[in-house]
């Protein structure tokens, strides 16, 4: 929940058994759109608003902990780097071993750089006053899909040793029979160039953007549902289904930090199977 | 009631794509607990064939939001 | 809708926000190549290698140990051969020692039973001389005595008196050839 969402239920706040008073009003998307402090008026920006001011913090979180992991080093590590190191094994021995094997470590660099990135852009939806996922506006993730779309493609041609060659093995499926090739080629050209990019950015907002959701709605509730003048027995009950809330609120919240690390490590696994799918011969 | 028939039919491609990955996975942890030594390509492939399912999931998402 | 900026499709790439999130992931992307990979695969790397360099240490110790301990045996086994040789060697030597002590023992013991043997013949001769010319005095003495005066011509006397003798001597050799005997 945004501090727009804090407001809006604070205006019409205590609804719940108040004569007349204001229908419960779900959080709507609209609260993905902050209100730009600075526009710049012109076609497809955005202005400055919130989702930089996030970009910014995230990104400053990052370095920071690059900087804080990587400072001092020693062999034999310290509370730090320890962590540092932690992170590094976790992402070259869950993502990218696993799919690219041990050639696949040259890539470490933009793997770890994609996973601390969008996890921390998603970990924004945690932070208390900020709380909102940077990665909930489809502009950041389908950045960094375009990022990795480049990067398989040019690894593929690389690895393939020309554009051509590339492209038909990754659209020509082999072993397939001539005649039923007019149906497949379009298929594997629209899975693999459309599909693919497009899927990549979208699965991440489109996860962060239903969970903040969620928990947006479970916050407007518990605000809306809080009106103890009601009297003393429907008080009582508002109190109770308000506390409820906050319980469900409190508990998708856990959930959905395991969301986060589960869509970062997503997306980085991804990019570390695409990547490794365009360097292996077809 | 106020709303788009769209997200009624997110709701409603959703629950192939659910299926379909929970079927992935579900077969996937199968394989591997049946062959570890094979968990590698195993993984891989659970991977390839998830982000494939979900691409569908995804594609209902968006089109329920495209098309207003 | 709650009227602040929603008119656009949640599904917008806005162009500023998408090149902020591309410098924005430069920066992160320059920090990890330039600065956090590099030393982490460095230290990775480093400790593996210390890691393993301990372990060949180890090897080598423990091959000089078990060499060490191939000598020492090599030598301990050594020391007990050249034991059990002194060992034979002296108890050779003692038998030998014995041998001829109680060799030199039994000619010193022969030589000794030899001179006494000698120096009793040597006695017994001269307790012989001893006596003949004792008994020969004692028995004149004596037969002078028993006979008188009566024997007093020189003749007769001398006559009897060798014939004593002889047959005294002839007594005293039948007894001597028994005792030596």
């Amino acid at each position: 929940m945004s501090a727009d969402t804090l407001n809006l239920a604070a205006e019409g706040g205590g609804g719940l058994f108040t004569p007349g008073g204001p229908g419960f009003e779900a959080p709507s998307v609209g609260i993905f759109f902050p209100s730009p402090w600075a526009d710049y008026n012109l076609p497809y920006t955005g202005g400055f608003n919130k989702y930089v001011v996030l970009l910014l913090v995230a990104t400053a979180l990052v370095a920071l902990f690059l900087w804080w992991t990587a400072r001092r080093q020693s062999v034999v590590p310290g509370r730090s780097q320890g962590i540092g190191e932690l992170t590094f094994l976790f992402v070259r021995d869950q993502i990218s071993r696993p799919m690219m094997g041990v050639k696949g470590d040259k890539y470490m660099p933009l793997l770890l750089s994609l996973f601390l990135f969008v996890f921390a852009m998603n970990v924004m939806g945690l932070i208390p006053f900020l709380q909102l996922p940077v990665t909930s506006n489809l502009s950041y993730p389908a950045g960094l899909a375009a990022i990795v779309y480049i990067t398989f493609i040019v690894v593929g041609i690389r690895a393939q040793g020309g554009v051509a060659k590339y492209f038909k093995g990754a659209v020509v499926p082999s072993g397939a029979p001539w005649w039923i090739l007019p149906i497949l080629v379009p298929i594997e050209i629209i899975s693999n160039f459309l599909i693919r990019p497009a899927t990549h950015a979208i699965r991440v907002f489109a996860t962060m953007f239903a969970g903040h959701l969620l928990l947006a709605t479970f916050a407007a509730a518990g605000w809306y549902m809080f009106n103890p003048a009601a009297g003393p027995l429907f008080g009582t009950i508002s109190v109770l289904f308000s506390g409820a809330s906050l319980l469900a609120f409190i508990v998708f919240t856990a959930f959905e930090l395991v969301i986060m690390f589960l869509q970062a490590f997503v997306f980085t696994l991804l990019a570390a199977l695409y990547i490794g799918q365009a360097q292996e011969a077809h | 009631m106020e709303g788009s028939l769209n997200v009624i039919g997110y709701g409603i491609s959703v629950i192939g794509a659910g299926i379909g990955v929970g079927i992935v996975f579900g077969m996937g942890m199968q394989a591997i607990a049946r062959q570890p030594e094979a968990r590698g390509p195993l993984q891989t492939n659970i991977y390839i064939g998830f982000a494939l399912i979900e691409a569908l999931a995804l594609l209902g998402f968006v089109l329920a939001f495209a098309i207003q | 809708m709650l009227g602040l900026a929603a008119e656009e499709n949640v599904l917008r790439i806005h162009i500023d926000e998408l090149v902020f999130g591309l410098i924005a992931f430069a920066l992160i992307f320059g920090l990890v190549y330039k600065y956090a990979v590099p030393r982490i695969t460095k230290m990775l790397d480093e400790r593996a290698d210390s890691i393993e360099g301990g372990i060949e240490r180890a090897k080598n110790a423990e091959a000089e140990a078990e060499e060490l301990r191939q000598q020492y045996k090599e030598k301990l086994e050594e020391a007990h051969r050249s034991y059990a040789a002194e060992l034979q060697k002296a108890g050779e030597q003692r038998a030998a020692i014995i041998a001829e002590a109680k060799e030199e023992a039994q000619v010193e013991a022969r030589r000794i039973i030899e001179a006494a043997h000698a120096q009793i013949e040597a006695d017994r001769q001269q307790a012989l001389q001893q006596l003949r010319t004792e008994i020969g005095a004692l028995s004149t003495d004596l037969a002078t005595r028993i006979v008188g005066e009566t024997l007093s011509d020189s003749a007769a006397q001398s006559r009897v008196i060798d014939r004593f003798l002889d047959e005294l001597e002839q007594g005293a050799t039948a007894q001597q050839q028994a005792e030596v005997r």
